[in-house]
């Protein structure tokens, strides 16, 4: 398996347009922070950057699937990994490993790009106060809620080769998650709160808020619902890739 | 008999209703070059794609050299090297690039001699050049050339030749010919031109409808195929009287030209010649006629056909 992460590592980190996307995610929260430096105080647009971010990393999620794992069924390039004797599991982890690695990585130079942004147009207080959040356990849960998208996509792949196709699932699973949810909250309310927070369907994403919320006074349950929800996906995904033809 | 090599039992495969494969099972030993015989839809590639995993099975087991089971299988498939259908490989990376990837993915030494694996399938000085840029003739190439990576003890071959030219298929025909002399490498192998496949193939099997209903070797079908002593003679009474009373051969028919065609493979060619030159008949030439793998192989489903009809 990690002959696999390491050889689409290299695959995806040598072609240049994928340092399209490394540039523009540090570009994208610079700007924004540059261009409301002056309109808006400090405290209104550090809590718009969670949600920016997040809006941001889940159109990510999509392309990075698209680089990862798509890519390859598209191009019908798994029966050469099965003819080699790898594991159809193994190659399906392996690409979700690989999509979170480069998500880590991105995300990685977004939140260095959104601190110094921070720092340099609203002052050291408001960086060292953006680091603090960035680091925190509900910025981990943030990144994780992501890679939940991550997950989804590539499962959802497995079925639809067409990208607007998978746009269009996407929806309408997001749909119906609303309206289940909407009827679960009239009768387990509790139940419909936490359903919406680990499957990353519900509002974006606010370090400030995901903290307040009461589900997430465990700590470390704001981390283990997406990771475990990630797992789970996982190992439906691998299951649909183990039944394919190639 | 050698080490079995690939072993197939019972395979079955369904598409739907139908059967792709249909109770098929083969065995192929270590130094075989096995060529599959079969017309478009038979069976050929999904026989393949099952024994190489990327379909799975209905029924039936499969197994590489001596392993079976999903764990087995997957560790034997790394000493195989596979080409089935078109190849495909990623169109903006090099030819290099992408052997450079799946010497990776496999656990090669990425220092390997790629420029020279790439000039044994007949790709010399084109490493640099993107995929996509490739000809069809070039990308069969590309993909024979990822099939013999990592030096496999098992090649299976679908179409090898497919798009290819003349050249080509002469240099595909020597490759396959030198790594089975050489290194002892085992060759399944299918073609549509049944004289390639012929002229490289120790083993055939024929497959109809999903079914095999014919294995045998080379020397086998080759004295199958003999069927025919054909003599042009300047005196046919003479001769056929030669025929049936000193050789004792009543098995034969007159043609025009004074072309004499007998079916009894008992009659020796060296010895009916001398026969027939003591008897004082001239004999302008004697040889024999037989079948190729085409006609053997079209001969072979109209009699299945016939079979099928008498049930």
């Amino acid at each position: 398996m990690l002959n696999y992460i390491k050889a689409d590592l290299y695959r995806i980190m040598t072609r240049p347009t994928f340092y399209i996307w490394p540039l523009l995610l540090a570009a994208l929260p610079a700007a924004m922070i540059a261009g409301a430096g002056g309109m808006y105080p400090a405290g209104v647009i550090l809590a718009a950057i969670p949600a920016l971010v997040y809006a941001a990393f889940c159109l990510m999620a999509l392309i990075l699937t698209e680089h990862t794992f798509r890519e390859d069924m598209q191009l019908g390039l798994y029966k050469n990994d099965m003819a080699g004797g790898a594991s159809r599991s193994a190659v399906y982890i392996a690409k979700l490993i690989t999509g979170i690695l480069l998500l880590a990585l991105l995300w990685a130079v977004c939140s260095l790009s959104c601190i110094v942004s921070a720092s340099y147009w609203l002052g050291g207080d408001s960086g060292l106060s953006l680091l603090k959040d960035m680091a925190s356990l509900q910025a981990a849960s943030l990144f994780l809620r992501v890679n939940v998208f991550l997950a989804v996509f590539q499962a959802i792949s497995i079925v639809f080769k067409k990208t607007s196709a998978l746009i269009l699932v996407y929806i309408a699973i997001s749909a119906a998650m609303a309206y289940a949810m909407k009827w679960l909250g009239a009768a387990w309310p509790g139940l419909a709160g936490f359903i919406k927070h680990i499957a990353g369907f519900g509002a974006y994403g606010n370090f400030g808020a995901a903290a307040g919320a009461p589900h997430a006074a465990g700590g470390v349950a704001l981390l283990l619902a997406p990771a475990a929800c990630i797992i789970v996906l996982a190992a439906i995904g691998s299951m649909m890739f183990e039944k394919k033809e190639f | 008999m050698g080490e079995i090599v690939l072993s197939a039992c019972g395979l079955s495969k369904k598409y739907g209703l139908s059967y792709a494969l249909d109770d098929v099972s083969i065995e192929i030993e270590r130094g075989q070059i096995f060529g599959l015989v079969g017309k478009n839809g038979a069976g050929k590639t999904t026989l393949m794609r099952v024994v190489c995993g990327q379909s799975t099975l209905f029924s039936g087991s499969v197994g590489l050299f001596g392993h079976s089971g999903k764990r087995g299988l997957a560790e034997a498939r790394t000493r195989v090297g596979f080409m089935i259908e078109a190849p495909a490989f990623y169109p903006k990376l090099s030819a290099r690039e992408n052997l450079k990837i799946y010497c990776m993915k496999r656990g090669l030494p990425v220092s390997e001699n790629l420029d020279g694996l790439l000039a044994s399938v007949g790709l010399p000085g084109v490493g640099g050049k993107r995929y996509s840029e490739f000809s069809l003739g070039m990308k069969e190439r590309l993909g024979l050339a990822l099939a013999i990576l990592g030096d496999p003890e098992l090649l299976v071959l679908d179409e090898p030749t497919n798009g290819l030219d003349p050249i080509g298929i002469s240099q595909v025909r020597e490759l396959i010919l030198r790594l089975n002399r050489e290194r002892g490498v085992t060759v399944l192998i299918s073609s549509h031109i049944l004289k390639e496949l012929s002229s490289v193939a120790t083993h055939f099997g024929f497959i109809h409808n999903g079914r095999l209903i014919e294995q045998l070797s080379s020397k086998e079908l080759h004295a199958r195929c003999s069927d025919a002593l054909s003599l042009t003679v300047d005196d046919v009474e003479k001769a056929c009287a030669v025929l049936e009373n000193i050789c004792g051969c009543r098995n034969y028919k007159i043609f025009p030209h004074n072309t004499i065609r007998c079916y009894d493979g008992a009659v020796r060619p060296e010895l009916l010649n001398r026969e027939l030159n003591e008897n004082g008949v001239g004999v302008s030439s004697l040889m024999r006629e037989g079948k190729d793998l085409e006609a053997y192989f079209i001969g072979l489903l109209k009699e299945g056909r016939a079979n099928a009809q008498l049930y």
